[in-house]
């Protein structure tokens, strides 16, 4: 007998609901990440070669989230050229714990 | 003006395969960038128990290595950032789940849902959800192979599907593959009993 959070089970259940035919794999959804990001970053409509990766990112929560990893460090890259990682509380994992503590199972 | 500024917008290419002057300008400068997003990004991801620096580092080989493959369909900074998230990821994913014990393994392909703890507004709600789940488990028995089965109980112990693909000497793409064709199998046999995907949506939103 497997013990499961309802969190958990309910997860499972919202993935069988949102299920569609992908054509992507992760390594696929990978190689376009950056054009979609772009696109997506620069407020321009998506070219339709582009709708699979929204259909992979809908249905794997890994890609997903390494997705808004991804737009998060370019924004934080181009926005805050001088923030320093050692200085800035909001980024420093040793002074603002707060911040370390969250954590994404299954991501 | 920041290092992204003062370069030349479509000149990395160029610069990072210039020479040793030019070069090392552009990789320091690159550097700079990948540093300044992932130590924003990854610091509050499972823990941020990566510095930043190093993963710029590793990302940097990869990315050097692989510049014959940048396609120029997106920018350069954005190309090589997805690269190091996904290496500074990768990372942290590593180092939180070598601390979950849990063997994927462990009883065989067969087991049982028990939900631990549930929330229903009433008794008709919690019902329906009974129902489901002793249909879920009906289809998870009947119409997935074992490995199915396998990818997931990982998935229902919380493990993300890089772990799961470790855990079973697999690869990422086919654990994803194998636990979206069982998604599409489950999904097919809960219509088949004229349950929707709206239905399974709102008792379990």
């Amino acid at each position: 007998m497997t013990a499961i959070a309802f969190s958990q089970i309910s997860g499972l259940i919202k993935s069988i609901a949102v299920a569609v035919p992908d054509q992507l794999d992760c390594d696929g959804c990978f190689n376009l990440a950056a054009e979609f990001a772009d696109a997506e970053l620069r407020g321009i409509e998506l070219p339709n070669a582009l709708n699979a990766v929204q259909i992979h990112l809908n249905q794997c929560p890994c890609c997903a989230y390494e997705y808004q990893a991804l737009l998060e460090a370019v924004h934080a890259a181009e926005d805050n050229p001088d923030t320093n990682p050692d200085t800035n509380p909001d980024t420093n994992p040793d002074t603002n714990p707060g911040t370390n503590s969250e954590v994404n199972p299954g991501l | 003006m920041n290092d992204l500024q003062q370069a030349e917008p479509d000149g990395w290419l160029c610069r990072l395969q210039a020479d040793e002057a030019v070069r090392d300008l552009a990789i320091e400068q690159l550097r700079n960038y990948l540093v300044r997003g992932l130590s924003r990004s990854l610091s509050h991801r499972y823990g941020g128990r990566v510095q930043a620096e190093d993963i710029a580092q590793v990302a940097l080989l990869k990315i050097l290595n692989s510049l014959n493959s940048f396609q120029q369909r997106s920018r350069f900074e954005t190309w090589a950032m997805s690269i190091a998230i996904r290496v500074g990821i990768s990372e942290l994913r590593k180092r939180h789940y070598r601390d979950v014990s849990f063997d994927i393994n462990s009883g065989g392909d067969q087991f049982q849902i028990e939900v631990t703890d549930t929330t229903a507004d009433d008794i008709e709600e919690l019902n329906h959800r009974q129902h489901l789940l002793t249909l879920l488990q009906r289809l998870i028995d009947e119409t997935l192979s074992d490995k199915q089965r396998l990818a997931i109980r990982g998935t229902l112990a919380g493990l993300p599907v890089e772990e799961i693909a470790s855990r079973l000497n697999s690869n990422r793409n086919a654990i994803y593959k194998l636990l979206h064709d069982a998604r599409l199998r489950l999904r097919l046999g809960f219509e088949n009993h004229g349950i929707t995907a709206e239905d399974l949506s709102t008792l379990f939103a």
